[in-house]
């Protein structure tokens, strides 16, 4: 389930960002449970007949874009609620460093459009 | 205007930006290009800009896809693999064998290391978790301000004589496309000024462009920073 790694990390994060901001993580984390639980059933089956198996992939294939842009409304609504005076100074450097680096690969990608 | 505005100029200016403007800005580096794109956005003049630069940055329909996000989510995705190798038990340089050709990015894992370095009372993750949320913060934030502090326009009509005029010199068709936009807006917009740090397509043909559209001038991003000319 390597495919569904980089869903679990922003899951992991996302809850946690969550956590710092005192939001309830019940719809959240039920969310992530649905997607991973409709690709396990896809790779970890006995005996459904191989229509029904694709008829699942077909549908995690497009349930998991929509779940990415739900997840990601929420994480960046979360980032909206997070207080960010407190955080340390001392690690200025590296978003001045993360942001140039950023800069650089969208000046970098050509067409203009991606 | 301010001690940023583009030397030499005098009254109201209304600034058409283009996308490394824009991105300039909402990924807000110290160096001089990332001030020299703060001290256009930032300057009191109004901002204006183009379908097309709305479509690179922020995608169609602000789907997500453009520039701004298809970057932001790649950088955070690398920096959450590096807390998940962190946290199990990986060392950083072992981590950063996985960014090979990728100098800028080592050049971040560096500067993790030596904010990291020393501190009983956070872990490396942990620095590296803070810094991850800083930085999408202050994109979420600046790309807001940008929605907001932009007049966003959408062009109806097509000048194919401009635009087969310029074509002859502009190699890419986005970068005409781009133009036309600046070009329909300065015809509603007077003394409109084409803001752009592309050098190579755009500011090399400035005679060009002020020759076969209704723009007024065509400003370098360099000229916002202080002591230029």
């Amino acid at each position: 389930m390597n495919e569904l790694l980089d869903t679990y990390l922003a899951w992991d994060d996302t809850a946690r960002l969550f956590v710092e901001t005192r939001d309830p993580l019940d719809a959240l984390s039920n969310r992530y449970w649905e997607i991973f639980c409709s690709l396990l059933r896809v790779r970890k089956n006995e005996n459904v007949p191989e229509e029904i198996v694709e008829r699942w992939e077909r549908s995690f294939a497009q349930e998991l874009p929509l779940y990415d842009r739900e997840f990601e409304t929420a994480h960046d609504e979360a980032l909206g609620r997070l207080e960010q005076d407190t955080r340390s100074r001392d690690i200025d450097p590296i978003v001045l460093r993360l942001m140039a680096y950023a800069r650089d690969e969208c000046v970098r990608a050509r067409p203009r459009e991606m | 205007m301010r001690a940023g505005s583009p030397q030499g100029d005098v009254g109201q200016l209304p600034y058409f930006l283009d996308s490394n403007v824009i991105i300039g800005y909402i990924f807000h580096a110290t160096d001089h290009w990332g001030r020299a794109a703060v001290l256009a956005f930032e300057d009191p003049e109004p901002n204006h800009s183009g379908f097309a630069v709305q479509r690179e940055c922020f995608g169609l329909c602000d789907t997500g896809m453009g520039k701004v996000r298809t970057i932001q989510k790649a950088v955070v995705r690398a920096l959450r693999r590096v807390i998940y190798n962190l946290k199990r038990g990986r060392p950083l340089s072992q981590i950063a064998a996985n960014f090979d050709g990728d100098d800028h990015f080592q050049e971040i894992l560096a500067e993790i290391r030596v904010v990291a370095t020393g501190q009983s009372n956070r872990t490396t993750d942990a620095v590296v978790l803070e810094s991850l949320q800083a930085f999408e913060v202050e994109v979420v934030r600046r790309q807001e301000i940008v929605r907001t502090n932009c007049a966003w326009h959408r062009r109806t009509a097509y000048y194919p004589d401009i635009s087969a005029v310029l074509n002859r010199d502009i190699s890419d068709g986005d970068d005409v496309t781009v133009v036309l936009d600046a070009h329909d807006i300065a015809l509603t917009v007077p003394d409109l000024a084409y803001v752009s740090g592309d050098y190579n397509h755009i500011v090399r043909h400035a005679d060009m462009i002020l020759t076969h559209t209704r723009i007024v001038r065509v400003l370098p991003l360099g000229r916002f920073l202080p002591g230029s000319s």
